[in-house]
């Protein structure tokens, strides 16, 4: 028998041996999500500008970046106590309006790339895997190939 | 309907998780659901917010509004499950109603527990318990026509506490009682309880510890004054029992069905007689750090227990690992997250602990074998999940103890083969 209803689609790794810590992910994040799409609309014109979804550790010369993984058997979906984290075509996708910030999310998510804002109860940024274009900006972005698609196998 | 493919009993988070690790190998079979319940699809810990007018009774879903056709499932509530033949894979629902099943699940979840209080009747206006939609619906009713002008609540435990924030919410003073000697008890240490004490006791509540409720005194059959064990008396209109839940397990009382505390369910969520499986609240089933079975009635756990039963009710073999406790509450603007063994007894485990005062700031992590075991993050807990996830996998955290408590803690403080295989995604397919 197979799953039936998770499609699942490549995902975003972190390769820290070619991270180089430019943060230009982050900077592509934020113009996947601004409303006009443009760096210097968006950076120049823009307020508030979306949060960026990712995740960015550095130290010395060790660098990555984190977003969320999509993964196949979810943690934050399974615990959201109001299914505002929800999955749908194989990505996890968060709908802001239903979300009351009980942190159940945060307090599951195994790679940490789900931050809560405390003051308005809502989940900073969540990657969409971007959504309206099928082509993370933040992969598509990188320079060194730091942030890199992982094929995995489709189920039907 | 008269038969069913796949019959659920308990419609909340394991019933639900239930159906769609059915559907996730088993597109065609039919699937009946049953509920005592009035209502088609709500979350339970979204009552305190529904109490505290931060949503919608519409918004305590927490599955949409299509959720059971796309799902093909049937879904009859306010149908009390009200016995089970196991040997005629039968149960019988009110008026006669007989339905046969192929694989049973009971996902009936728990019931909120009376401890015994002299005068205590369900006959009388003004107490309440804090469990259902249905309990908080009556509770916000009663407030909006009684208007109190304070409330006590009996319990001070994660539902205590949020029925707390909710009535706050409603300019209510709140009383809280507590047997043990601190809030929290179960899941908090002696500091975690102090601090969100202290943070409460700054919006208008009382704490009363290390004493009970042993009388209720009424007028007109409605409550007028609680009389402690210490003698203290208090006038009120308002009584919310949260003392505890205990596994709903009526349904299985003349069954074989193995019960200790809860049903007894194995690593597959079977129980002892066939083609019956547990899920949730109910279920007693494997811990994850001892070799024994334990009650966790926590969401994660249902959501869990309740998806791997449903996979495995279509034939498949996937062994649920077990859990342990975690909780994550926020009280006001106030965040607070639990992982396992929080307050350990014996002198076997290692602490590590963190405290600002200032800042509501505490991180505690409770060590095994140089492993963590448990953890308590209080006024930062940004990044929890990575923490979940070394106990998860029972990671050595030798190189990296110090580190642990860390505001900024990483992946970047593992040692480079831990985090490569984390950060790569080798490990992590759930």
């Amino acid at each position: 028998m197979v799953k039936n209803l998770q499609k699942k689609i490549n995902t975003i790794v972190a390769k820290e041996e070619f991270c180089i810590g430019c943060r230009l992910c982050e900077i592509a994040c934020i113009t996947a999500h601004s409303k006009t799409k443009n760096i210097i609309k968006a950076f120049k014109g823009e307020y508030p500008l979306p949060e960026s979804s990712i995740v960015f550790e550095e130290k010395g010369y060790v660098s990555f970046a984190l977003q969320c993984r999509h993964c196949d058997d979810a943690l934050c979906v399974e615990c959201c106590i109001t299914g505002a984290m929800t999955k749908k075509d194989g990505r996890v996708i968060y709908r802001k309006e239903l979300c009351v910030g009980c942190w159940m999310c945060v307090m599951v998510c195994g790679f940490g790339v789900i931050a809560p804002d405390i003051n308005t109860h809502k989940i900073k940024s969540k990657c969409d895997f971007c959504l309206e274009t099928g082509k993370p900006a933040c992969v598509e972005m990188c320079p060194n190939e730091a942030l890199v698609l992982k094929e995995t196998h489709e189920q039907d | 309907m008269n038969r069913t493919d796949y019959l659920i009993i308990g419609n909340s988070v394991s019933g639900v998780n239930a159906i769609e690790g059915i559907r996730e190998y088993d597109s065609k079979g039919e699937i009946l659901v049953v509920s005592e319940e009035p209502f088609e699809n709500y979350s339970r810990p979204l009552i305190s917010y529904f109490l505290g007018r931060k949503i919608s009774q519409q918004q305590t879903r927490f599955r949409d509004e299509s959720f059971y056709s796309d799902m093909k499932a049937h879904l009859l509530i306010n149908n009390p499950a009200i016995s089970l033949d196991c040997s005629n894979h039968a149960i019988e629902l009110p008026a006669g109603k007989k339905i046969r099943y192929q694989k049973l699940l009971i996902a009936t979840g728990a019931k909120p527990w009376f401890p015994p209080i002299d005068g205590l009747s369900n006959q009388l206006e003004g107490i309440f318990t804090f469990y259902s939609l249905n309990d908080a619906i009556s509770l916000a009713q009663y407030i909006e026509s009684v208007n109190p002008d304070n409330s006590v609540i009996l319990g001070a435990g994660l539902i205590g506490l949020k029925a707390a924030e909710g009535l706050l919410m409603r300019n209510i003073p709140v009383t809280i009682i507590e047997m043990a000697d601190r809030v929290l008890p179960n899941t908090m240490d002696v500091k975690g309880s102090e601090i969100i004490q202290s943070y409460l006791a700054r919006h208008n509540s009382e704490f009363i510890k290390n004493d009970t409720i042993i009388r209720i005194e009424s007028e007109n059959n409605k409550i007028k004054r609680v009389i402690l064990k210490s003698g203290k008396q208090i006038e009120t209109e308002c009584l919310i029992i949260a003392v505890g839940v205990r596994p709903a397990t009526t349904i299985v009382k003349n069954s074989p069905i193995v019960v200790n505390r809860g049903i007894v369910v194995d690593n597959n969520l079977k129980t002892n007689v066939s083609d019956v499986f547990a899920a949730g609240d109910v279920a007693e089933a494997p811990d994850f750090f001892e070799n024994k079975n334990a009650l966790i009635p926590i969401w994660p756990v249902a959501a869990k227990t309740g998806k791997v039963a449903g996979s495995n009710m279509t034939g498949q073999n996937i062994s649920y690992a077990g859990l342990y406790p975690m909780n994550s509450i926020q009280i006001f603007e106030l965040p607070a997250i639990s992982f396992g063994i929080t307050n350990p007894q014996s002198k076997n485990f290692e602490i590590l602990e963190k405290h600002q005062p200032d800042s509501h700031f505490y991180r505690k992590f409770v060590l095994y074998d140089n492993r963590i075991v448990g953890c308590i993050l209080i006024g930062n807990i940004n990044r929890a999940g990575i923490y979940n996830l070394l106990i998860r996998e029972k990671i050595v955290v030798t190189a990296f103890k110090k580190d642990l408590l860390e505001e900024s803690f990483g992946f970047l403080m593992l040692p480079r083969e831990v985090r490569k295989h984390i950060v790569v995604g080798e490990s992590m397919e759930v």
